[in-house]
């Protein structure tokens, strides 16, 4: 029999998760899916969160108390050190009771014979907390944080702002809200979060605020409804880049002076002559956040437009449906509201371009289609060429270390490189689908050239037919073809972007 | 010293009866002990022979707190007393479940001990549960099958799922 229920002890549990994490290599992820738990409770998933996110640091920590290292069978008391200095660091819990608690899970875990030891060890650091001679606030501290090669590889590309890219990293990431503005008007969402108490801030995008305290989902005033969705600020460029390079795309069109970026404003979309919709192609579109933003976003402009949603898992493809239900994207149109002037739109599934007006505007029901397959496979032809395609490639996702606390403990240096090949398939292969005329933006969550401008060289080497377009984002900074966004407090994610033009000449 | 290896719920292997022991040898005393540590690193509080695949009369237990009380018993037989209670049990061969499960209040064990002397004792509360428990494994039953069937079900698809 065992030796107690395991949610009886919290720290024991934690324990465990952090050591699925360090020993056999599991993401937070995965615990959350099979060892739910063990992360069942905010306290639970603060500290292994957090834990996760400081580890290397208060490893170092600890060993300079330690006269030996453990044996691997008594590495779950040193990830009890783990957990206890956590709590001694960065939680309010007073040092007394964050020690004995600590001290106690030794017997739940079976080892009494360690108490002595976690309780001199977490002593001694209470201790150089009181004297300040344990700063955990500065970059020394958030460098200790990244694995020595990964601290080093991000100082050599960013010389001058890797110091904030990994404060950044050590931060927690903000709660920003995307609007479903077809459904639920800006000022309206607003309104219902001053009713609920919750405070926000305003960014540089209409629709996009950030909350000041982050709450689960679900506890979201207008969720139910689908008014809001959750997604970083950062990723939220995407749907307006692409948005801008098809309102130049249609004036250009127009100005028959392909190649040639006009100062094409958005309403140009709306006045595109042809009453043909863009066709639009989201390679890699789980979980669907962009592109629920992006037709969203064409959506509120009245463009006529239908959009092909591929991914290679089905499964993730399901869950991305889910979301899409909730924010009322594939409703069928007899439930659609028409009858106020923000809360419109709901998309019919099938092909069959539908329109319902409403005094004020004129609506078109558009279709979102969802499809499985690999987006590096010809194969993957989805009928015909398309106007604009989102390839958001599979990356490293080095941009996102503050989200995946686990990352920093996981990572190894070839990652940076192990999708690489897969962002050049994918783009040889779009590339072949895309209009002489179109556009494709590539995006990676990658703060790093391998994965960014490196790929995009190589593409552009071998296709004289893609050309660069300039992109000016409100955050980050022009590369020597894209645009990076690099995480910050408070702020996106680390992202990189890059539209490419197919001209029409060979 | 070694830690042993313990099999899963629906590892069919675990279904097997227990033989006697026969032999009382250093091999018996150095199997006792790795049972011994394999219990205490899951951690656990007590193991039977058969969740390590050896299919003899050997269970052993612990459930002090500071884990130097260790009991072993080898061809253990219970007499069984007192009203049936429900507490709530647990096996380290179907991991992570937990359930109420009605066992007998008492009961009196008697068994041999590793140099083959014999032995009785009697017990209450969480170690005569566990000694139920442990003896069960020897006759190849396991804590689920006294759940209905519904929940023994679900248990040994969600365990067959993780092992997959
Ligand atoms: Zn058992």
């Amino acid at each position: 029999m065992p030796s107690t229920k395991p949610s009886t002890n919290i720290r024991a549990q934690v324990v465990h998760g952090l050591q699925q994490i360090t020993e056999q290599g599991r993401t937070l992820d995965w615990l959350l899916e099979h060892r739910s738990n063990w992360c069942e409770t905010p306290l639970q998933r603060e500290l292994l969160y957090g834990c996760a996110r400081h580890y290397d640091a208060l490893a170092a920590t600890i060993d300079t108390y330690l006269k030996k290292p453990f044996k691997p069978k008594d590495q779950d008391i040193y990830a009890l050190m783990i957990v206890g200095a956590y709590q001694l660091i960065f939680m309010k819990t007073p040092s007394y009771a964050a020690i004995n608690e600590t001290v106690n899970a030794a017997r739940v875990l079976s080892k009494p014979w360690a108490k002595g030891l976690v309780n001199a060890v977490l002593r001694q650091i209470d201790r150089s907390i009181q004297t300040d001679e344990l700063v955990t606030s500065g970059i020394e501290w958030a460098a200790l944080c990244h694995p020595t090669w990964l601290s080093q590889k991000i100082q050599t590309q960013y010389p001058q702002r890797w110091q904030a890219v990994l404060l950044a990293n050590n931060s927690r990431a903000p709660m920003t809200l995307r609007i479903n503005t077809p459904r639920c008007s800006i000022a309206a969402y607003c309104a219902m979060l001053d009713a609920a108490g919750m405070r926000y801030q305003t960014t540089s995008l209409d629709e996009t605020v950030t909350l000041d305290q982050p709450l689960p989902a679900e506890d979201l005033p207008g969720w139910g409804e689908g008014y809001v969705s959750v997604q970083d600020l950062g990723t939220q460029f995407a749907a307006h880049l692409l948005c801008q390079h098809l309102a130049e795309q249609s004036t250009t069109a127009v100005a028959s002076e392909p190649g040639v970026p006009s100062d094409g404003t958005a309403a140009g979309i709306s006045e595109n002559p042809k009453s043909e919709p863009l066709r639009i192609l989201d390679a890699c579109t789980a979980p669907g956040g962009k592109l629920f933003h992006l037709h969203e976003r064409l959506l509120a402009k009245g463009t006529v437009h239908e959009i092909v949603a591929v991914d290679a898992i089905q499964k993730r493809l399901d869950a991305t449906e889910t979301i899409g239900k909730r924010l009322q994207h594939f409703n069928s149109p007899e439930n659609a509201d028409s009858s106020g002037n923000d809360l419109v739109g709901n998309i019919a599934k099938n092909s069959d371009l539908t329109k319902v007006g409403s005094a004020q505007t004129m609506l078109t029901i558009s279709p979102l289609q969802l499809i499985c397959g690999d987006a590096s496979q010809d194969t993957l032809t989805a009928g015909g060429e398309f106007d604009a395609i989102l390839l958001d490639a599979p990356c490293s996702g080095s941009g996102t270390l503050r989200r995946h606390p686990d990352m920093r403990l996981l990572m190894q240096p070839e990652q940076l490189t192990a999708h690489t090949e897969l962002q050049a398939a994918m783009l040889r292969n779009l590339w072949q689908q895309l209009k002489p005329g179109g556009t494709l933006l590539y995006v990676t969550c990658s703060i790093f050239a391998e994965e960014n401008d490196a790929v995009i060289e190589q593409f552009m080497a071998e296709n004289s037919t893609a050309c660069g377009l300039s992109c000016a984002l409100p955050h980050g900074e022009a590369t020597h073809l894209g645009w990076q966004i690099l995480p910050s407090l408070n702020g996106p994610d680390g992202l990189y972007f890059c539209a490419l033009y197919k001209t029409t000449q060979q | 010293m070694a830690l042993l290896n313990i099999l899963h719920h629906p590892d069919p292997r675990l279904r097997t009866v227990a033989e006697p022991v026969t032999i009382f040898d250093a091999a018996l005393q150095q199997f006792a002990e790795d049972m011994l540590e394999t219990m205490y690193a899951a951690p656990g509080i007590g193991l039977a022979a058969t969740q390590v695949n050896v299919h003899k009369k050997v269970i052993v237990i612990d459930v002090s707190e500071e884990k130097d009380t260790p009991y072993v018993f080898v061809n253990p037989t219970l007499a069984l007393f007192g009203e049936k209670i429900a507490g709530e049990e647990g096996c380290l061969s179907v991991p992570d479940y937990f359930d109420s499960v009605l066992r007998s209040e008492r009961v009196k064990v008697s068994a041999v001990n590793t140099q083959g002397e014999a032995f009785t004792m009697e017990a209450e509360g969480l170690l005569s549960i566990c000694i139920q428990h442990e003896c069960d494994h020897l006759a190849g039953r396991l804590f689920v099958d006294y759940l209905s069937t519904l929940k023994r079900n679900r248990i040994t698809k969600k365990l067959r799922q993780a092992g997959a």
